[in-house]
């Protein structure tokens, strides 16, 4: 028993250590008026979501590095400093405050999830900082719990249930059967989904949820009927998870059609590399393979420098440093206050091509992609556009819920 | 119902063949190795760079037997000198042991999840009568019961089995009755090492690669071996059985529930049997 305590004792003390060491001292400096712009990339770099950290470091560096060939951004030069969000809430938190109030870096991106930023929004004002949402999809964040200081590039929960909604209608099954993840994103996808069907005389069949790090999918997978279609709300390891099994199970190769929400990246899609695959549906908030030359422009100057074709979250990283340097000149200044006011309703050149950051609720207003599954000349898979839906059609109008004042 | 059954057995065995690993180190050198959630993804991650390169078959016969002799490795040169120390100071090099092999991952293989094929022979379903079910799935079952058969037949009737059964009864004793304790400690933490390679083998082509399978895995593992009873082998088994099953039924029948199941069941069995279902000790 004296043991087992001593361990206890132990262990809790490491513990305690390991949180001191990434909590630190605050520091009240501000930032200089003529000195470098401070980025605080804050992702995940373990965890389920890690590739996607991975995928917005690459954007985010991709799009300071350029600016700074070019001489900077308003004569500043970009500065980046990194931080693990360990994927959880409390991470975020303390990732992001390290950054704000010991690097001085006040403009906040790279978070993936939505309850990471949601931890991390209502500090941003009394940090005097300002955050860029590039991926995570809750309507609350630019809703109910919407804050002055938080921006969002890309698309949310609803406009991601009106893109999938373009499938359900096309495709005309009389009925689907969902996963989900069960949290927020998944929960959201699948309320819409049921909503989408009842316009449409088909139904939502089987309504299964897993949670987030799911690694054995089998239970759910002799829950699906194999009939209709298939729509699966997953993301990151999960959907690769998922639909590896899906297919060892031969469930996912029963349904007329499988429709992905946001889960088939070009990540996934290398992982599996399975021929199967090849016809299925996907949406997303942007997709490299996107019929705008915008999109065009930047994939060929991106796999110029690397080599290969920028992922997703390559994109929705870049998209959110073009969010800040247009918001940047526009302010000419760095000071996180004036630069959140430029924001509030500027239109910007982006990859989409021509953006506007609704002053409303700062979602932007911005297409959204669908694409098909296609074989590529090198004989890998990836999502090929076949069309976007405008920002008219998916973005639903602000929530009165969400008071900037 | 019969499919969430096998699927039950195939996440059980998985942990069944990990939680021994872990209880046969834990018996003999008093420590909780963190370190064997690393391993075991190690080895999905070598395995994998085998079986693009050559074959599965083979990733499954090496790759247990290299993780092995690093276990020997690690007992030789690290937990035999800290076995007279704090436990916290074996808690620290296994924990090490982790962080060091999580980072080598990612920077090898990078945050991507990854998949393995299964090998020919092994893809597609088997018709069973009563359901169709994947047959790579049907041979994770098959491999690790018969694991798990010899490794028990092994600790009944060999003769360093007998030593391993009395060094982890009581260690002092043992080395006093004229036995190399030091050495059954080394076989075991290899064999404990190998076990998690040869589960993190069978995973590769069953579950899905990232380097956050360690982690995600090894919490259910220390579960299956509270719930089984520390100190004791067999315990840990029909824990690791346990668990699956109820997790995947749980699945099925209250899936709002499902992620607790395994936190239930241990909650339950230390309120009514402290000990574990075989444990001999109810604390470290």
């Amino acid at each position: 028993m004296k043991k087992s305590l001593r361990l206890g004792v132990a262990l809790s003390a490491l513990t305690l250590a390991t949180a001191a060491c990434s909590g630190g001292a605050a520091s009240t400096s501000k930032q200089d008026a003529d000195g470098p712009i401070r980025i605080a990339v804050v992702t995940p770099q373990s965890g389920p979501y890690a590739e996607y950290g991975e995928e917005q470091r690459e954007g985010i560096q991709f799009a300071a590095d350029e600016a700074n060939a070019n001489g900077g951004i308003d004569g500043h030069e970009i500065e980046l400093e990194f931080a693990d969000s360990l994927g959880t809430a409390e991470g975020a938190l303390t990732a992001s405050q390290r950054l704000v109030q010991e690097k001085n870096a006040r403009f906040i991106i790279g978070l993936v999830s939505s309850p990471e930023m949601a931890a991390v929004t209502p500090k941003l004002e009394a940090w005097d900082a300002l955050m860029i949402g590039t991926q995570g999809q809750s309507d609350d964040l630019t809703g109910k719990s919407c804050t002055p200081r938080y921006f969002r590039v890309t698309a949310n929960d609803t406009a991601g249930v009106n893109t999938i909604a373009h499938w359900l209608t096309e495709e005309k099954l009389p009925q689907w059967d969902s996963i989900a993840a069960d949290y927020s994103f998944g929960q959201a996808s699948t309320a819409g989904i049921e909503k989408t069907l009842k316009g449409e005389d088909s139904k939502l069949n089987v309504k299964l949820f897993s949670p987030l790090g799911t690694t054995d999918f089998g239970s759910h997978l002799s829950q699906l009927s194999g009939k209709g279609g298939l729509v699966v709300s997953l993301a990151g390891s999960d959907v690769v998870n998922f639909l590896k099994q899906a297919l060892q199970f031969g469930v996912l190769q029963k349904y007329e059609t499988v429709l992905v929400n946001t889960g088939l990246s070009a990540a996934t899609l290398k992982a599996l590399g399975d021929e199967r695959l090849v016809g299925a549906l996907g949406t997303n908030s942007w997709i490299p393979t996107a019929d705008n030359p915008a999109t065009k422009a930047f994939v060929e100057s991106y796999a110029a420098e690397k080599g290969h074709p920028p992922a997703e979250n390559v994109g929705n990283g870049y998209l959110g440093m073009q969010a800040i340097f247009a918001a940047i000149e526009e302010a000419g200044s760095i000071a996180p206050a004036d630069v959140a006011e430029a924001l509030e309703g500027l239109t910007f050149d982006s990859i989409q091509g021509e953006v506007t950051m609704r002053a409303e609720d700062h979602q932007i207003e911005a297409p959204t992609y669908v694409g098909t599954v296609q074989k590529t000349a090198g004989g890998g898979l990836e999502l090929v556009a076949t069309a976007a839906i405008p920002a008219a059609t998916n973005n639903p109008s602000p929530n009165p819920a969400c008071k900037l004042d | 119902m019969f499919v969430q059954v096998l699927n039950g057995l195939a996440f059980g065995v998985l942990l069944l063949v990990l939680s021994s690993g872990l209880a046969l180190i834990f018996g003999l050198r008093g420590v909780v190795n963190f370190a064997h959630g690393a391993i075991y993804m190690l080895a999905a991650y070598v395995a994998m760079a085998i079986t693009d390169r050559t074959s599965f078959w083979l990733a499954l016969v090496t790759v247990p037997v290299l993780l092995a002799a690093a276990g020997l490795l690690v007992d030789r040169f690290g937990l035999r000198h800290l076995s007279g120390r704090s436990p916290l100071d074996m808690v620290l090099l296994t924990f090490g042991i982790t962080f060091v092999v999580a980072d080598v991952i990612q920077t090898t293989w990078g945050t991507r999840a990854h998949t393995i094929d299964p090998p020919s022979a092994l893809q597609g379903s088997t018709d069973l009568g009563l359901a169709t079910y994947p047959t790579y799935r049907l041979f994770v079952i098959a491999m690790g019961l018969l694991v798990c058969a010899a490794l028990i037949a092994w600790l009944k009737f060999s003769r360093t089995g007998l030593f391993v059964r009395a060094a982890g009864d009581d260690r002092t004793t043992t080395g006093a009755m004229g036995v190399n304790v030091d050495r059954v400690s080394g076989t075991v933490v290899a064999l404990g090492f190998g076990l998690a390679g040869l589960a993190g083998v069978l995973a590769g082509p069953y579950l899905t690669l990232s380097p956050a399978m360690g982690t995600e895995i090894l919490i259910t593992t220390f579960i299956v071996v509270v719930v089984g009873g520390l100190g004791s082998i067999g315990g840990p088994m029909i824990a690791a059985l346990l668990v699956g099953l109820a997790h995947a039924l749980a699945t099925v029948q209250a899936p709002t529930f499902s992620a607790y199941v395994p936190y239930l069941l241990m909650l339950g069995v230390l309120l009514v049997r402290p000990q574990g279902i075989a444990g001999r000790r109810t604390a470290l």
